[in-house]
């Protein structure tokens, strides 16, 4: 192993207990930008998959070295960080679905007297979460800033739809018992 | 007419109906004379979140749990049972009553199947998973002293006063109907969670099929309480069954709580044809959701043609979002195509009647809060509908 691809490989290992880092990984004609190195690898830091992906890294590289072909990863500088300060937060559940907008209830999450509707265009919600828009589904609606390390302030509007289980046959036999249940406890005249 | 103050309670042989809404819902509550008390539905008022009804109980000084003997649910949207659990928690000598609709196992299994809190929001079922509760702990606690739960139907008798009572009362329920019925299941059923389906929130607002029209005599005075009860064409269900009926009690009502907040879809000209008397106490409450705000300036002036004395808990008009200002304005107006306030002002209209001045007492005519004639209302609310 030459110097540099030492100190690379010796990089890799210091990265892996700093999981914010994101590399440029260079093969031979390999090139992948953090993206497709997340899309290769497995998924993205900071979770604990990021250690099995820089080990699975380090072999890499190791199988490399064994066929002689030349490495370099190139550590890239930090993509500014940014984080969302939260100014409001509904809770929404779907009511109507028109053609290209629907018709929400929003509970003001921190007034749940509160009582409003309001229609939403469907290119406010993500393009994956647009198949859960149908009468009843439950989403949030954040409004916030977004500071970013650069200094930038964004004004921001974020919708995400939630994902919930569908109902299981164990659950709606549950449903069914404890209905029966209650039918023959509560006497009615 | 404004009144001055809603904190003296009506005398012993006052008969009074009190409207409430549109806090959230509306509510009625009727002193029946000798402080006994009955409440069909419940709303939440803005203020004080906690059921109108009560409040205002106690605020006369009423105790709830000794002198409320009836409640009411006339069906299980939300807009009508906002605060029940409260309600019935608070009233435990009170007797219930609901739609014979919610007596299938579907139901129930539907109440248990959203028990989850967060599926059971912005639906009627977390308030009558309360009552059910209350009704479990009742069996417990009260087998001596609290009365059976009913169901209502067609043309029931669902309480009347002990024989040797001063001011003889009777409360019927006037539907639903069989085939009123049968509909209801069928749209019960049909909410019913499949297996493999998405988890989502009930979000019921079909027909008012298995709604509880209510009939009250009181010595020798009608109340005709009309719910959210609509007209169908569907044989057999509707206002055309209660006014065809040979079973439901003589007589023509003096107050009417117009069904439906007015609506066309619950008006049936023979209802103030046959069951009313001229120039009827006509009262009300707007409704502020949906693509139409009730009732509609026709919807008025076809109420207002039939009887000079109609009145409203608030005008039928929504608020554009006021608690929001710079940033999250500017924000909310950048996303969304429109957004209202649902809930519009708290209202409460009563009316008090000397029962020992019959047959030529008049009504005592109260506006609190909101409320107001309703012609004046559709004057107030001009200018103000959704579109706009």
């Amino acid at each position: 192993m030459n110097t540099a691809a030492a100190n690379l490989q010796e990089e890799i290992k210091d990265s892996s207990e700093s999981v914010h880092e994101e590399y440029l990984v260079h093969a031979d004609n390999m090139r992948l930008d953090s993206t497709q190195f997340f899309t290769e690898f497995g998924q993205i830091s900071p979770d604990e998959k990021w250690v099995d992906t820089i080990n699975d890294s380090i072999d890499s590289i190791k199988r490399q070295k064994e066929s002689s072909t030349p490495v370099v990863i190139l550590k890239q500088p930090s993509r500014p960080k940014s984080h969302f300060i939260p100014l409001k937060k509904w809770e929404g559940t779907v009511l109507t679905v028109l053609e290209d907008s629907f018709v929400a209830r929003l509970i003001d999450q921190e007034d749940e007297y509160s009582d409003s509707e309001a229609e939403f265009s469907f290119e406010e919600v993500p393009q994956s979460d647009r198949g859960l828009i149908e009468p009843g589904a439950i989403f949030y609606w954040n409004i916030g800033y977004i500071d970013r390390d650069s200094g930038q302030r964004m004004r921001a509007s974020v919708i995400r739809f939630r994902r919930i289980p569908v109902w299981q046959s164990e659950e709606l036999e549950t449903a069914k018992v404890a209905a029966r249940h209650l039918r023959e406890t509560i006497d009615w005249e | 007419m404004t009144g001055n103050n809603s904190a003296v309670p009506p005398r012993s042989n006052e008969i009074e109906v009190s409207l409430f809404g549109p806090g959230y819902g509306e509510s009625v509550l009727i002193h029946l004379g000798l402080q006994q008390w009955i409440i069909v539905d419940s709303c939440i008022d803005q203020n004080s979140h906690r059921p109108a009804a009560l409040g205002y109980l106690e605020n006369l000084g009423v105790d709830p749990a000794q002198a409320v003997k009836l409640i009411v649910v006339t069906h299980w949207h939300d807009d009508h049972i906002k605060g029940l659990g409260e309600l019935m928690a608070s009233c435990n000598l009170a007797k219930f009553v609901c739609s014979a609709a919610l007596r299938c196992e579907e139901f129930l299994e539907l109440v248990e199947s959203y028990s989850q809190r967060s599926m059971m929001r912005s639906s009627g079922v977390e308030e009558f998973r309360k009552v059910l509760d209350v009704l479990k702990t009742r069996k417990s606690k009260y087998t001596e002293l609290s009365p059976l739960p009913k169901f209502a139907i067609s043309d029931r008798l669902l309480w009347k006063n002990p024989p040797e009572a001063a001011i003889p009362c009777e409360v019927f329920s006037l539907s639903p109907s069989d085939m009123s019925l049968n509909l209801a299941f069928q749209e019960i059923k049909s909410l019913l969670p499949q297996e493999g389906e998405r988890k989502k929130r009930i979000i019921a607002r079909g027909p008012n099929h298995a709604a509880v029209v209510l009939w009250i005599n009181v010595r020798d005075t009608c109340l005709l309480l009309g719910s959210d009860l609509e007209e169908s064409s569907i044989a057999g269900t509707g206002w055309s069954v209660i006014v065809d009926s040979k079973t439901r009690p003589d007589g023509r009502a003096f107050i009417f709580k117009i069904p439906h907040h007015g609506s066309k879809n619950a008006d049936q000209p023979q209802v103030w044809q046959n069951m009313l008397v001229d120039e009827v106490m006509a009262i009300t409450t707007p409704f502020l959701r949906g693509s139409v705000n009730l009732p509609t300036k026709s919807d008025v002036d076809r109420i207002c043609s039939r009887t000079s004395h109609a009145y409203i808990t608030a005008p039928p008009k929504r608020r554009r979002l006021s608690k929001s200002s710079g940033a999250i304005a500017k924000t909310i107006r950048e996303t969304v195509r429109d957004i209202r306030e649902c809930t519009g002002q708290d209202g409460q209209i009563r009316l008090r009647l000397n029962l020992s001045e019959l047959p030529e007492g008049t009504w005592n005519v109260e506006l609190f809060g909101a409320s107001c004639d309703l012609r004046h209302a559709v004057l107030s609310a001009q200018g103000c509908s959704p579109a706009q």
